[in-house]
């Protein structure tokens, strides 16, 4: 595999532009064809392929690149072409390096902080700042939790939400932020979930809006004794031969009939209809009003928006986007984005990782 | 945004709105764009009014003059900054005195943009910071935002708004620069910027591409120290507009190699307000075309920081 790096184009230029590719995405090139264009502020320039092969592009027409940098591979194993891909994206992109003081990591040291769980994007963290953490948040006490009482996971309104159904006695609350009382009850940052178990926390429940990350801490934490609770409205139908993962919120007014399998962590939301035999996947998001035929398949992590209907024996794939109000008559594809009625394709994401 | 894509947003947008706009330089046309690519795409758009000339900025300028003078609103690429000794006589002896000579019968407001400043390698005739030489000339108003400022906002008030020749520096190296948002700025186009709240314990004072300097070298101060500094970033230079400083000491900062000029008059104005003031310039000399001795001659990240240390501990 060659990796092609963007030349010294003058003496004075430390950066180009990729003014254009002369070859598609995975397309074949031959040793000696120009590849792309690139340009500085007096030159452009033909950058020309050293070897033939398959070409992946790294870099998009209209990007700035460095002098040495990677902008694109020629290789003949496409697999590993895709790999290193992968790779070189992450470096681009992953500029989630924290900004910190000296001062402050000095002291995150000391004190044993992850720096990264101050979860202060774009500011430059301060010694202050590392000791508030410490002192007002990580360092909060934890009171006793009952065997009976249950911790809500995300302190927001779909907690709010949770704790108005009275289903529950809620102890407390956990939460990303630096948020120390929701609602008059205590919240505790996330990295104290173990402590918390040992003071007696098992009953779980995740109100949080991402089905992927609601997937993620239900494995973690029933690894962890975690016992993760499925909440179910005493306004809602299920019929008796419905099977039901943990983890779900079934809310006021959803109706889910005859031998329909719901797998883990599903939001079914106010008057959502699933008529006999349907197969709903693991975090999937069914907003208020949506109506399924029969015999309907949802994959994993799929959002279907409200009031959309879905018609007899359909599949939609996995991350799949319904929008509001859709008329679904066609199979959905894995992440695609979709709309109207009838509905159609008008976008697609990239993959869900399948945990 | 980058700093160029504003100007030249600027540029067709002015171009669209008012027929009398018009654009003069030096291989400004389609696909070429200009040295620094800021006119492309605007000449194909209209062919009437995006002129290319020959080389003689004098030339260039005083066309520009008596364009204004009729009515016109043109807008003069100078293509380097160095190059402004040669409309110096056009500039000084008509176009910043007509108005007043021909006792305001005629208005001259002409915009000339150029690009100033070196860190590039491109020698001691293409890498100066020149604007200084206007300071005391009246009637040009000199102007130069940074990208902590909105430069095709700046450029489009401007050109509409005035009625003086106004000389509109645009530093090289903030070309490809993303337009940052300052922590705020006031209505004489002051922007003050601080990377964290809190009361800052050192001003930097500096204008166009000294700015990204002083940004750097406030964050490197931050990160090693947990010092808090307040960069002071004017975008008009001539007329002078008021400084807030509620620091005890500054630091002036200018990529001109002068001591005499702007940044005298900035700290003139400072000590008189019992702030002790230190100044950074190039040292005087020509600006090395060898990139290694161009580094040392041209103010430093390092130099600033050491600098602010000193002034920080006397």
């Amino acid at each position: 595999m060659l990796e092609i790096k963007v030349p010294q184009l003058g003496v004075n230029d430390q950066s180009a532009k990729v003014v254009e590719w002369l070859v598609s995405d995975r397309g074949t090139v031959v040793q000696g064809q120009t590849i792309c264009v690139l340009e500085t502020t007096k030159v452009a320039f033909d950058l020309v392929a050293e070897r033939s092969g398959l070409l992946i592009r790294i870099v998009d027409a209209g990007d700035d690149v460095s002098i040495g940098q990677v902008i694109g591979l020629i290789g003949n194993k496409l697999d590993q072409l895709l790999m290193r891909q992968d790779q070189l994206y992450s470096e681009i992109t992953t500029h989630t390096e924290i900004l910190a003081t000296d001062r402050a990591r000095e002291l995150a040291g000391e004190l044993g902080v992850d720096l990264m769980l101050l979860d202060m994007p774009n500011v430059i963290v301060r010694e202050q700042d590392v000791l508030d953490f410490h002192t007002k948040i990580l360092a909060m006490p934890v009171n006793v939790i009952q065997s009976y009482e249950l911790v809500i996971y995300g302190a927001g309104r779909g907690g709010l939400n949770i704790l108005e159904t009275e289903r529950w006695r809620v102890n407390c609350f956990v939460d990303d932020s630096h948020k120390t009382e929701f609602a008059g009850f205590p919240v505790y940052h996330s990295s104290k979930l173990p402590e918390i178990y040992e003071r007696g926390g098992r009953n779980i429940f995740f109100a949080i809006a991402n089905g992927q990350k609601r997937i993620i801490l239900m494995d973690q934490l029933t690894t962890a004794g975690w016992n993760v609770v499925t909440l179910i409205h005493p306004e809602s139908y299920i019929a008796k031969s419905v099977t039901i993962g943990v983890g779900n919120n079934i809310k006021a007014g959803a109706v889910i009939d005859s031998n329909t399998v719901i797998g883990d962590c599903c939001i079914i939301d106010n008057n959502v209809t699933i008529p006999h035999d349907n197969k709903i996947g693991n975090g999937v998001h069914l907003a208020p009003g949506v109506t399924l035929g029969s015999s309907v398949v949802i994959g994993d992590y799929a959002v279907i928006g409200i009031g959309s209907s879905v018609a007899t024996g359909i599949k939609i794939g996995a991350g799949a986007i319904i929008g509001v109000g859709a008329g679904v008559v066609n199979d959905v594809p894995d992440g695609a984005f979709i709309d109207g009625v009838p509905a159609r394709e008008t976008g697609k994401h990239k993959e869900i990782k399948k945990e | 945004m980058k700093y160029v894509e504003s100007i030249r947003q600027a540029l067709g947008e002015l171009l669209t709105e008012d027929e009398q706009i018009y654009l003069l330089g030096e291989d400004i046309l389609d696909p070429y764009g200009g040295a620094f690519g800021v006119t492309r795409g605007l000449s194909s758009k209209f062919p009437d009014r995006v002129l290319t000339t020959p080389i003689s900025e004098a030339g260039i300028v005083g066309v520009a003059t008596g364009m204004a003078m009729l009515g016109a609103r043109p807008i003069v690429e100078i293509m380097f900054g160095d190059f402004i000794t040669l409309i110096a006589d056009q500039l000084v002896n008509s176009a910043s005195k007509f108005s007043w000579i021909y006792n305001e019968q005629v208005t001259v407001p002409l915009v000339i943009r150029t690009p100033m400043g070196g860190y590039r390698g491109y020698g001691p005739t293409h890498s100066q910071t020149l604007e200084s030489i206007f300071l005391t000339i009246p009637g040009i108003e000199i102007v130069a935002p940074s990208h902590y400022h909105n430069p095709g906002a700046m450029l489009r008030n401007c050109v509409l708004e005035s009625e003086w020749p106004v000389l509109f520096v645009e530093n090289k190296s903030l070309y490809p620069l993303e337009l940052e948002k300052p922590s705020l700025t006031n209505e004489d186009g002051v922007s003050y910027i601080q990377l964290v709240d809190g009361r800052p314990n050192v001003t930097i004072v500096a204008y166009g591409g000294m700015v990204d300097l002083a940004v750097k070298a406030a964050k490197e101060l931050l990160l090693q120290h947990e010092i808090v500094v307040a960069v002071v970033a004017p975008s008009v230079i001539k007329p002078m507009p008021h400084l807030l400083c509620v620091t005890k000491a500054a630091l002036i900062l200018e990529e001109t190699t002068s001591y005499f000029g702007w940044g005298a008059l900035v700290g003139y104005d400072l000590e008189r307000r019992g702030i002790k003031t230190t100044r950074m310039v190039a040292n005087m000399m020509p600006v090395p075309a060898s990139r290694q001795l161009e580094e040392h001659m041209l103010p430093r990240i390092k130099d600033i920081v050491e600098n602010l240390e000193w002034m920080l501990n006397a």
